[in-house]
């Protein structure tokens, strides 16, 4: 391996554990979506996104309701949002993709 | 005494009576206070309604841009040997690209979407055009070349039901790289349309979509009908023409065997429950270019003529978790398995692949995808590859710069590690090493009429990518 090889190598590895951040990813929130809530909510999770506005998604997750706010939206979900690894494990993730994809948020999921 | 007591009395009536006043009238302001809070509540309310169908309408009146900008350098090597039996060899020890995406997207009215992604991929200090005769519109942005902006993904995409079947049309240059697999190696959480393990090429097409989900779950299948090569016309103004008749053969197809080369091609997903997905997909090329055998004429005029047809067959499974909930680095774990065959068949007096008789080819794609363990979203992957002698895929614009490792006439291997530089997830970046071993001449660009023999070639990149996305 040459120098210029390594050199690249140490620096992006370097970089790279500079910075190890744990964030909530809204890709990630939809793959939860899809696997745990879409066979139980009945539509795809672009149209649970967009059941409530951006505003309504943000002061759901302030005030602690989030998971009462979805069951509102998915009352076949109650036992995923009440459950404690909705509290501890998803709910993140799951607000990152609703709020992305809310009905005033402007993005348009991919066909 | 009793005037003490009488002047007491009247100043208590007094006092009294000035007390009773007040709280009427702190009452009554009070009560206009109430009003009012009632009214700002309402107005309030009213404030946030309008302001709310502002945002809903301001946030999809525009066209929507983003930004997927990636510098990396490749180091490239090849191994081989030529006619003679000669050690022969090829490097780059430093190719250096920039490729930007500028992804656009509209919905101005429910179930009608516009989606654009203009490309500009280039190796840094090159020159003004890059015309390299193998480069083609199907490549185009796919391939390290210029600095000129091409037109990558453009196409409308309008949902409707026709009484309980949801059904949905497209037409444009579609999405058609990078697709179903090919996303993981190429850092992106999401796949392009069809199956990447035998077409991964730019074209234009029209596109009907049937879902079948309320049957099976997530289950669709698509109907693409397209052109992926405009056979030999005269030019614009028509070649034939002279001054007194402009309009003379102008765009009219010429004599030539430079036939339209059409595409039909059915992906479809046979179930999808966001843990296990199977793919499938059948494509089939009409006039796929091979060699007229006719040996009256030159080599020039025989070759990358209408030969005859191709049919390309897939079949693909993906794991997105193993079990459920047993760990996090299981739940997180991507395993995927596809097979895939070819048929080109040459029609009476042609050639494809060098044969006059119907060839097939086949090929296993096999990867893992695991958390890295060190990062929080950081991602390792492993791909294998085999193809047989006559495997002849469509995946020239894979972006690879060694060629397509997905078409390989050997064996393929690669490992990749996907993570965010300094932990921010706007930089996504990759190190990813690819290891190509042809047992047979390398399918990297279109080319039918180039009979397959055997090699001993060897390939290898390892490419380091810094991105900036959003």
């Amino acid at each position: 391996m040459t120098i210029y090889k390594k050199a690249a190598m140490a620096t992006l590895l370097g970089l790279s554990l500079l910075g190890t951040t744990l964030s909530a990813d809204a890709n990630k929130g939809q793959k939860i979506y899809q696997k745990k809530l879409q066979s139980q909510c009945g539509f795809s999770g672009a149209v649970f996104a967009a059941k409530n506005d951006q505003a309504t998604w943000e002061e759901a997750k302030d005030a602690g309701t989030l998971g009462e706010a979805m069951t509102e939206v998915c009352p076949a979900g109650a036992d995923f949002f009440s459950g404690d690894k909705f509290q501890n494990k998803y709910s993140e993730h799951l607000y990152d993709f609703v709020y992305k994809f809310a009905s005033d948020s402007g993005n348009i999921p991919s066909c | 005494m009793k005037k003490s007591i009488l002047a007491l009395a009247v100043i208590t009536t007094l006092f009294s009576a000035l007390q009773a006043d007040d709280i009427a009238d702190m009452k009554a302001e009070i009560e206009a206070l109430n009003k009012k809070v009632v009214s700002l509540e309402k107005n309030q309310k009213r404030t946030k309604k309008t302001l709310s169908a502002v945002k809903k309408h301001d946030a999809f009146d525009n066209v929507k841009f983003g930004i997927d900008f990636r510098n990396a350098v490749d180091v490239i090597d090849y191994k081989g040997t030529d006619a003679n039996g000669n050690d022969v060899s090829g490097s780059n020890s430093s190719l250096l690209t920039s490729r930007l995406y500028l992804t656009m997207a509209s919905s101005p009215m429910k179930g009608l979407v516009f989606k654009g992604k203009l490309a500009v991929y280039s190796t840094w200090g090159s020159h003004l055009y890059v015309d390299d005769p193998a480069l083609k519109d199907w490549a185009a942005s796919s391939k390290p070349s210029d600095t000129v902006m091409r037109v990558k993904e453009a196409y409308f995409l309008y949902s409707n039901k026709i009484g309980s079947q949801p059904i949905s049309v497209s037409i444009g240059r579609r999405p058609s790289t990078e697709g179903f697999l090919a996303n993981y190696r190429e850092n992106d959480p999401k796949p392009g349309s069809p199956s990447a393990h035998t077409t991964n090429v730019e074209v234009n097409a029209a596109m009907v979509m049937f879902d079948w989900s309320r049957f099976v779950q997530g289950a669709y299948t698509k109907l693409v009908y397209g052109r992926a090569h405009t056979g030999a016309i005269e030019n614009v103004y028509g070649t034939t023409g002279t001054a007194t008749q402009p309009w003379a053969g102008a765009y009219a197809e010429t004599a030539s065997e430079d036939e339209n080369v059409d595409f039909f091609v059915m992906p479809g997903m046979a179930y999808n429950d966001g843990q296990y997905e199977v793919m499938y997909q059948w494509a089939h090329i009409f006039n796929t270019k091979g060699q007229n055998n006719d040996s009256s004429l030159a080599y020039a005029d025989s070759i990358k003529v209408a030969s005859g047809s191709a049919d390309l067959l897939s079949l693909s499974f993906k794991m997105n978790g193993v079990g459920d909930e047993i760990s996090d680095f299981l739940d997180e774990t991507i395993l995927f398995a596809s097979f895939a065959m070819t048929n080109y068949n040459p029609k009476d007096g042609y050639s494809l692949l060098g044969s006059t008789s119907s060839e097939s080819g086949s090929s296993i794609w096999l990867g893992a995808v695991i958390p890295d363990g060190f990062t929080d979203s950081g991602r390792f992957g492993f791909e294998y590859n085999q193809g047989s002698k006559y495997w002849t895929p469509m995946t020239w614009a894979e972006d690879t710069a060694i060629g397509s490792k997905i078409a390989v006439r050997g064996s393929a291997y690669e490992a990749y590690w996907n993570f965010n530089l300094f932990g921010v997830k706007y930089l996504p970046s990759q190190i990813r090493y690819t290891y190509v071993q042809h047992d047979y001449t390398p399918n990297i660009n279109c080319a039918g009429w180039i009979p397959v023999e055997e090699v001993d070639i060897t390939a290898s990149d390892l490419r380091f990518a810094v991105s900036y996305k959003y």
